[in-house]
């Protein structure tokens, strides 16, 4: 009995540490579908607050396992994640955090209009049974504003085009003022111009909410340019540092690795 | 028969029942369509059989009756929620499977108790009770004669119960729909609407069983949400119309069918008749239609 309550005395404290300088901990974890087949090796990755993270690698190298572990909607197989000194579940149901999903079509006769997508993002904050409060639906409409549509309020969500549908999954994210907002490949079947005004539409919602942003993604160009840090990955952590340290030789590990040829095509295989 | 006997009361107690589950029915129907979960009612009316041929083997009659085809629909329906939560089996295949096991159950069933009549230790399963020839036509196409007044007060009251659970749970049963994994993302429980819906779907197949017959529920649980689906694309809109266009089918199938033919046909295939026809009637709308709003 003694014993326990020391074990959980020590688990609380290790809490209260994540919860200090990080957004996000990730500890020695490793996960796999089938058994013996790893698809996430050891990883160990602190985000700090307010730091705009960029996980790159190939597909298939376990960037959305990863996502869906910080997510909640996976268990690992070994070690840790917290997110704010909490578990993955509670983080997300206590809405600390807001996830833009990748990008699919929508139902295109799915009966809702923008705003009612929207405020899907307080769900969680108002809870079963209940009706949102007032300053939740000012939250909502807030962050509809944010992002720049809130013009097509009262549209049904199937009318808009995709980069629209992704501004309005963006505001709905942030309509529960989320601490940790992810995003799963949010440039993907964006053109340039789209995606330097995404680009745009993220420095200033990163300064507005002062959040924490973790982007996914397998182009790198596409990171780079909106983050302080990028994390390689391909089952395992090759690298996590500011983009300026990332060196071709890092990259061609990362990527060679299963696509020889393919991302960087004068490395050689 | 004539059309004018509707008003009597015996008659008219079916009718409130009917005009009950149907909007319950209605509602769901929205859920069902734009979940996707239309084959999984096919499932869990198919196993609606196999809990009538339970429930003949065990003598069960009254509400033993009811109770026992209730459990056998849950049942099935927790087998395919949790089939299709494993990754091993395709949903539809899984309920491709069940769907037959529990038809063949249900015959075998019933079949076997004749057999076994005669046989000590199945008579003291049933405690000696025999239980009329089991009526499949009624199974299949439902005969509001066979309704008890304490079963329109049982339709009446569960009906009511889940267009109360729906409206208070209708934020999250539409986000729900509308994305699973990122509405668990965002906090809903989307374990416990899975089986909720599944457990209300269940409940309202046995209740409109002895109505509209077991195929026929399925109706019921689609055309209504498909209709209104196709008029409008406005969410409060969508669940008003799928009300109306449920409750024109359900009264004008039981008017038509005591005012056709002396009232010899049966109510379930004329409320199914309608409904088909309004959904055919929504389909030409839907295409007339210069714009969508």
């Amino acid at each position: 009995m003694a014993e326990d309550h020391c074990c959980h005395h020590d688990h609380s404290t290790e809490l209260e540490q994540h919860h200090a300088g990080d957004a996000v901990c990730v500890d020695q974890v490793c996960f796999s579908y089938v058994p013996g087949v790893r698809v996430l090796d050891n990883i160990t990755m602190h985000i700090p607050l307010r730091t705009r993270l960029g996980i790159v690698g190939p597909n298939g190298g376990g960037k959305s396992t990863l996502l869906k572990l910080i997510l909640g909607l996976l268990k690992p197989s070994e070690g840790r994640i917290s997110v704010f000194g909490r578990t993955p579940g509670e983080a997300c149901c206590g809405s600390m955090v807001g996830y833009v999903p990748q990008r699919h079509e929508v139902g295109i006769n799915f009966p809702l209009s923008v705003a009612q997508v929207v405020r899907q993002g307080i769900v969680g904050r108002t809870g079963m049974f209940r009706r949102a409060s007032s300053d939740d639906r000012d939250a909502a409409s807030q962050a509809l504003e944010q992002v720049g549509i809130a013009d097509l309020a009262n549209r049904p969500i199937g009318d808009l085009s995709g980069g629209q549908q992704q501004r309005v999954f963006l505001a709905r994210a942030l309509a529960g003022r989320p601490r940790l907002l992810v995003l799963d490949e949010p440039m993907v079947g964006i053109d340039e111009v789209g995606q330097a005004k995404f680009a745009q539409l993220m420095d200033s919602i990163h300064r507005t909410y002062e959040l924490t942003v973790l982007i996914v993604s397998h182009d790198l160009r596409a990171i780079v340019a909106g983050c302080d840090q990028v994390a390689c990955l391909n089952r395992r952590l090759h690298f996590h540092a500011a983009p300026s340290g990332l060196t071709r030789e890092v990259l061609a590990e990362v990527f060679n690795h299963n696509l020889a040829g393919v991302a960087l095509r004068d490395e050689g295989p | 028969m004539t059309i004018w006997d509707v008003f009597e009361p015996r008659f008219l107690a079916p009718l409130l029942a009917g005009i009950a589950l149907t909007a319950a029915c209605a509602l769901l129907s929205v859920v069902i369509v734009l979940k996707r979960l239309a084959f999984i009612g096919q499932g869990i009316t198919h196993a609606g059989f196999g809990g009538v041929g339970l429930a003949a083997f065990l003598a069960a009659s009254g509400w033993w009756r009811d109770l026992t085809i209730f459990i056998f629909c849950i049942g099935t329906a927790v087998v395919i929620a949790l089939l299709s939560r494993s990754r091993k089996v395709m949903i539809d295949t899984a309920i491709g499977i069940l769907l037959v096991a529990a038809m063949g159950i249900g015959f075998l069933l019933d079949q076997m108790r004749l057999h076994l009549r005669g046989d000590a230790w199945y008579q003291a399963l049933t405690g000696g009770r025999i239980t009329p020839p089991t009526q499949w036509d009624a199974v299949l196409f439902g005969n509001i004669l066979y309704l008890r007044s304490q079963d329109v007060w049982l339709a009446v009251g569960c009906a009511l119960l889940v267009v109360v659970v729906l409206a208070l749970l209708y934020k999250e049963i539409v986000f729900f729909a509308f994305d699973e994994t990122v509405s668990r993302v965002f906090g809903v429980r989307t374990g416990l609407l899975h089986y909720l819906l599944l457990i209300m779907i269940a409940a309202i197949i046995v209740l409109c069983m002895k109505l509209l017959g077991l195929i026929l529920v399925n109706a019921l649980l689609i055309v209504p949400g498909a209709t209104a689906l196709l008029i409008s694309r406005r969410l409060s809109t969508v669940l008003i119309m799928t009300v109306v266009v449920g409750e024109v089918g359900m009264i004008g199938g039981y008017f038509a069918s005591f005012g056709i033919m002396g009232g010899r046909l049966p109510v379930g295939p004329m409320v199914v008749l309608i409904l088909a026809l309004l959904f055919a009637a929504a389909m030409v709308w839907n295409r007339l239609r210069p714009s969508r709003g």
